[in-house]
């Protein structure tokens, strides 16, 4: 565990330079944009706490995506499940519930049961149907967006307005708020700690989390071992749906106190990339999320400041990636950790 | 084609697979290779074959040096392998993987043309293979055929054969014997690594054997077979078979009955025989055998055993063996620890202190070369099958084994054998299914025949002749 994670930092170090290396070809210079890219996402404590918040929901997917990954699923609803998750969040913020002071922990709850419940339909289908999670995952990402915009100009679009703009705000009562006067978005950080924790626990110390894997290993000898493989399929794909359904719920009332349409952001499809990145490895997804989250949010002020394209963040991201993934094929980092421990024999 | 290893050394880590071998293989020869488990067969064989790159030393066909490490070097030189486990598309029909890995250089390839080159092939050899049938449907025995054929097609000119005859039958491995001598005699190399004594002096002209990554010596064919055994295992050399079980019903007098209820298989209802049988079922490669074994093994089985009228043994109680140990039994990527631990731990949250000792325990028990953190894939295959008896539990009531040795040296399938017959005395009922009719006299009580996915006799072993059972499984 800490080879990896000690790995894993030689392998951010190297992606690091990488990106400089591209960025001075770019004939910008790599220090000024992190110095810019960390003062936008670092200066003071509010933009810390912005940085904070989206890679809270990231970590969140990414996590949402380990367990399915585990189990060898390629959950590309997730999506779809942050989405559905912010509808049962807005759902009870619209009713009487919304109102009550606890109203932010019924909505986490409703969340999380609106991600599972996309996430069994995926998992239905796949068992049921034998329809492919990847292509089950991609319809209902499509039918979750779509309706969205449904209930945002239908059912709950606004007093005397039908825009695509989004819904009524939510009740004051319904907002997941910062530390006390500030933004900190401590509550979300409580929630992904714990989820952190939990899974970490499953994975590594329970007896199911190991038949997840199996199941996810070889599932022709998971029959020997007596492992009902549909089973832990269908596990995996509720506990995914109802990570992504919290980090949706997370977007909808502590982002936006609102629906809008597209409200997921992208981020699940940004959390495949980062489980990709991050393999197995909980840690490596806290890091990867946190770098992700501070480009995007300092990558704003890239283009007040130093009148760079807006798709600066995304070419620094997207090298980022490339570069992570070659060093890791190429095996560069764990020659470079072998090297500095110098211990061999014992290490793979 | 002549080929001479000269000083090939390959270490992996601390193991020394391979340690100056140089020996030559004459042009037109069956050379066998011999040597226990791990005596460094497979990596010799690979780095002719250029899998592997070794360390030191080079190797000359025809007086040429070859490129080493290379596979496209080996294709050049027409180096065709036959390996244990066939590597194939498994999704593929026999058709499409003959056309996807088979021609050579043509874009436009004639179906037909290949359809026939098969059925030609099988033809020659006696075999069954239904080109549009999936890879993955046919049993490793007609994989193995396929991959000769498509060697043979291929125009390969040293062809290596890895413990390849126990997919063949009797009357098949003396076909493709036949066919090898002729070949042989046409100026081709043939290696045979194999573990089978009677074999390579029936085929082979020379036989050279390694012990711990060394060559121990070189011979002429034949010699007698008791010294190849002596040479082979060195000091460890008493592989007389003392375990054969002295007839069970005859000390077993107030063991109790259990039925067997086989409707998809037989006219017969029911088979009726005393706990502690172990049930041996000949057949040939694709006669049924392997299918029966699997029939047994589901929550809501075709075949059953009943302890008594009415309560038949409960899947929980069911331990089935593979034979396709890394695709069907084991889990490649996670290590000996994890596989003890899905296998005995019974609570949800793992104490994995305790598992690891258990691992250790269990490793040292059944002589698994290994450490806890070893992956399955990373086992040798004779380890790899230790494995899977210590994932046997003690619980087991009904022990399924699919081609238990298949693959291993005598000195493996004789612990294999040893551990089983302890398990046998815990009351349990064993059904295995072997090629090897020597496996099936050895070590069963009772046999049952196969042919064409029906059971074509049965009875116990003292009733039922080993030339009988041969012409039975060949559907006389």
């Amino acid at each position: 565990m800490y080879k990896s994670l000690l790995q894993n930092f030689i392998t951010t170090i190297l992606a690091v330079f990488s990106v400089s290396l591209v960025l001075f070809i770019l004939q910008v210079s790599p220090l000024e944009i992190y110095n810019n890219l960390f003062d936008g996402s670092f200066g003071n404590l509010d933009k810390i706490s912005r940085t904070l918040l989206i890679a809270t929901v990231m970590a969140l997917a990414g996590f949402a995506l380990i367990i399915t990954f585990s189990a060898g699923l390629w959950n590309i609803g997730i999506e779809g499940q942050m989405l559905f998750g912010a509808i049962g969040a807005t759902f009870i913020a619209r009713t009487i519930l919304g109102e009550l002071f606890f109203a932010p922990v019924i909505i986490i709850i409703f969340g999380g049961i609106f991600g599972s419940l996309l996430g069994l339909l995926s998992a239905f289908l796949k068992i049921r149907f034998n329809v492919h999670e990847i292509f089950g995952g991609l319809g209902i990402n499509f039918v979750a967006s779509g309706l969205i915009v449904y209930l945002v100009i239908g059912p709950w679009k606004r007093e005397g307005i039908a825009s695509t703009g989004g819904t009524d705000l939510f009740p004051a009562a319904s907002w997941i708020n910062g530390f006390g006067e500030s933004n900190f978005p401590v509550y979300p950080i409580v929630i992904a700690i714990f989820i952190f924790l939990l899974l970490f626990t499953l994975l590594s110390r329970t007896s199911l989390g190991l038949r997840l894997i199996a199941t996810g290993a070889n599932t022709d000898a998971a029959d020997k071992f007596k492992i009902d493989a549909g089973k832990f399929i269908i596990y995996a794909f509720i506990f995914a749906g109802a990570i992504g359904g919290i980090a949706g719920s997370i977007q909808a009332s502590s982002i936006h106190h609102k629906l809008v349409p597209g409200i997921a952001g992208g981020y699940g499809f940004l959390g495949i990339l980062i489980a990709l990145i991050a393999g197995r490895n909980l840690f490596t997804v806290v890091i990867i999320s946190l770098v992700f989250a501070s480009i995007m949010v300092g990558g704003v002020q890239l283009q007040l400041r130093l009148g760079l394209d807006s798709s600066f963040p995304y070419i620094i991201e997207s090298v980022f990636v490339m570069a992570w993934l070659i060093i890791k094929a190429s095996k560069v980092d764990a020659k470079l950790l072998r090297f500095i421990i110098k211990k061999e024999g014992n290490f793979e | 084609m002549k080929i001479e290893f000269k000083n090939i050394s390959k270490s992996f880590g601390k193991v020394q697979a391979n340690s100056k071998i140089s020996f030559t293989i004459s042009t037109g020869s069956i050379h066998a290779i011999i040597g226990e488990n791990g005596a460094g067969k497979s990596t010799l064989i690979k780095i002719l074959s250029g899998q592997i790159l070794p360390d030191e030393g080079s190797i000359k066909l025809n007086n040429k040096k070859m490129i080493l490490g290379s596979t496209q070097e080996a294709n050049k030189k027409r180096i065709g392998i036959l390996g244990q486990d066939p590597l194939d598309f498994s999704n593929f029909t026999v058709l499409e993987s003959f056309l996807a890995g088979g021609n050579k250089s043509s874009v436009i390839v004639s179906k037909s043309k290949i359809e026939k080159i098969i059925s030609e092939f099988s033809k020659k050899f006696d075999w069954e293979i239904d080109v549009n049938s999936l890879i993955k449907d046919l049993s490793v025995g007609q994989r193995q055929q396929l991959e000769l054929i498509r060697l043979l097609y291929l125009g390969a000119k040293i062809i290596i054969l890895d413990e390849p005859t126990s997919g063949f039958s009797l009357d098949q491995k003396k076909k493709v014997f036949d066919n090898l001598r002729e070949l042989a005699a046409k100026g081709y190399s043939v290696i045979l690594v194999s573990h089978k004594i009677e074999e390579i002096l029936e085929i082979c002209t020379k036989v050279t054997i390694l012990q711990n990554g060394s060559v121990l010596q070189t011979l002429d064919l034949p010699v007698d077979p008791k010294l190849l055994i002596k040479k082979m295992f060195g000091k460890s050399s008493e592989i007389t078979n003392n375990l054969t079980p002295s007839f069970i019903m005859n000390n077993n007098n107030n063991a109790k009955n259990l039925s067997l209820e086989i409707k998809e298989f037989s006219s017969e209802e029911k088979i009726k025989l005393a706990e502690g049988t172990i049930i041996g079922v000949a057949g040939l490669q694709g006669s049924g055998s392997d299918k029966f074994i699997k029939s047994f093994y589901s929550y809501s089985p075709q075949s059953k055993v009943y302890s008594d009228e009415i309560t038949s043994v409960e899947y929980s109680n069911i331990t089935y063996v593979a034979s396709d140990r890394l695709e069907k039994g084991l889990f490649p990527d996670m290590t000996i620890k994890e596989h003890i631990a899905l296998m005995y731990n019974s609570k949800s949250l793992i104490n994995w202190s305790n598992t690891l000792e258990l691992t250790k325990n269990l490793i040292n028990t059944y002589g698994i070369v290994g450490n806890p953190e070893t992956l399955a894939k990373n086992l040798s295959g004779g380890n790899q099958q230790r494995l899977m008896l210590a994932l046997i539990k003690e619980n087991t009531k009904l022990l399924l084994l699919e081609q238990p040795t298949r693959g291993l040296d005598i000195g493996s399938a004789k612990f294999v054998w040893e551990n089983l017959f302890q398990t046998r005395s815990k009351k349990n009922l064993i059904i295995f299914s072997s090629v090897d009719l020597d496996e099936i006299y050895d070590y069963s009580d009772y046999i049952i025949c196969f042919y064409d996915n029906k059971i074509v006799s049965t009875g116990y072993k003292n009733v039922l002749s080993k030339s009988i059972v041969m012409e039975k499984i060949s559907g006389n």
